[in-house]
C-alpha cells in the first residue's frame, strides 16, 4: 500500500490510527501531550471530539481511560 | 449513561459502603459479619463482583481519574448520570490527585462531584504530624473547582451540600469533616483501622 515510499513507524501509526477512527466510532485517542511526536494528531484532525490531550499526566491517563472504557468506549 | 456512579476511591472505608449496600438490598445483611473472611463475599476493599459496587478501588489516588473518565463518557453520550467520587484527606498526598483535579476542570464536568473526607488521620498517624492538609480547599478552589463543606456525620448537611453541588456548572468538591471511628470508643479519633468482628459485635450488643 505504500509503494515507492518509506514511512517512519510513527508516521504509519498516525495514519492508520486516523483510518481506524472511521471504522470504529467508539474509538477514543488519549495522549499525555505527545500528540505531535507520536502523530496521534492525525486522529485529532479528523475526530476532534474523540481526541483528548490531557496534559503531561500519565497516571491520570490510565485511569481516565479505564473510566471511559467502563462506559463502553475503546481507548488508545 | 443515565445512572449515577459511586466510586469509593478510599476503598479502605469499604465497611461503610457494604452497610449501605446491605440496607439498599444489594447484599444480604449477614454478609456484614464476614467482612474479610477469606471465604466471604466482602473483602477489605470493594470489588466489582460485589453487587452494587461500581468500581474496584483501594489503590489511593486512582478513583478521581476513573470518575473523570466515566463522567466524560456520560457527557459524550448526553447522559444524565452523575459521578460521585469519595476520597480521603490522606489520599490527597498522591500525585495522581493533582493530575486529575487539574484535568477535570478542563473537561467542564458539571456531572462530577468529589468528596474529601477530612478526618485528620492517615495510615501511620495524624495528618498534622505527617503532612498537613489545611491548604487543600484553597488549592482546589484555585484550580477551578467549586468548593463546598459539610458535616460528614450529618445526613442533612451532606444532602444539602449535594443539592448545592447539583446547581454548579463545574466540578464540585465537598470537604466533609468527620471524626475517625466516631461512636466506637476503641478507635474513635485515632489512626487505628479496625477492631475484630467479635469486639465490634460485643460493642454493638451493649450499646
Amino acid at each position: 500500500m505504500m509503494q515507492g515510499n518509506i514511512y517512519s513507524m510513527r508516521e504509519t501509526f498516525g495514519r492508520l490510527l486516523a483510518d481506524l477512527g472511521d471504522k470504529n466510532k467508539d474509538l477514543i485517542v488519549i495522549t499525555a501531550d505527545v500528540g505531535d511526536s507520536t502523530r496521534a494528531l492525525y486522529f485529532r484532525e479528523k475526530f476532534k471530539d474523540r481526541y483528548f490531550n490531557i496534559g503531561i499526566s500519565e497516571q491520570d491517563m490510565v485511569n481516565f481511560a479505564a473510566g471511559l472504557a467502563a462506559v463502553g468506549k475503546n481507548l488508545l | 449513561m443515565n445512572k449515577d456512579w459511586l466510586i469509593l476511591s478510599k476503598g479502605h472505608a469499604a465497611p461503610a459502603l457494604y452497610a449501605v449496600l446491605a440496607e439498599k438490598g444489594y447484599i444480604k445483611e449477614e454478609e456484614l459479619w464476614r467482612i474479610q473472611d477469606i471465604t466471604g463475599l466482602l473483602q477489605g476493599h470493594p470489588e466489582t463482583f460485589i453487587p452494587g459496587v461500581d468500581m474496584s478501588t483501594g489503590s489511593l489516588g486512582q478513583g478521581l481519574s476513573f470518575g473523570i473518565g466515566v463522567a466524560t463518557g456520560i457527557k459524550m453520550a448526553n447522559g444524565s448520570g452523575r459521578v460521585y467520587v469519595i476520597m480521603g484527606d490522606g489520599e490527597q498526598d498522591e500525585g495522581e490527585i493533582w493530575e486529575a483535579m487539574t484535568h477535570a476542570v478542563v473537561r467542564n464536568l458539571d456531572n462530577l462531584i468529589a468528596f474529601i473526607e477530612m478526618n485528620n488521620f492517615q495510615l501511620d498517624g495524624s495528618t498534622e504530624e505527617i503532612k498537613p492538609k489545611n491548604f487543600l480547599p484553597k488549592v482546589w478552589e484555585a484550580v477551578g473547582w467549586k468548593v463546598l463543606n459539610c458535616d460528614g456525620h450529618d445526613f442533612i448537611s451532606i444532602t444539602n451540600a449535594i443539592n448545592e453541588a447539583h446547581k454548579a456548572s463545574k466540578p464540585v468538591v465537598i470537604f466533609a469533616k468527620t471524626v475517625r471511628g466516631k461512636g466506637f470508643p476503641a478507635i474513635e479519633n485515632t489512626h487505628k483501622q479496625r477492631s475484630s468482628p467479635d469486639d465490634a459485635r460485643k460493642y454493638l450488643l451493649n450499646a
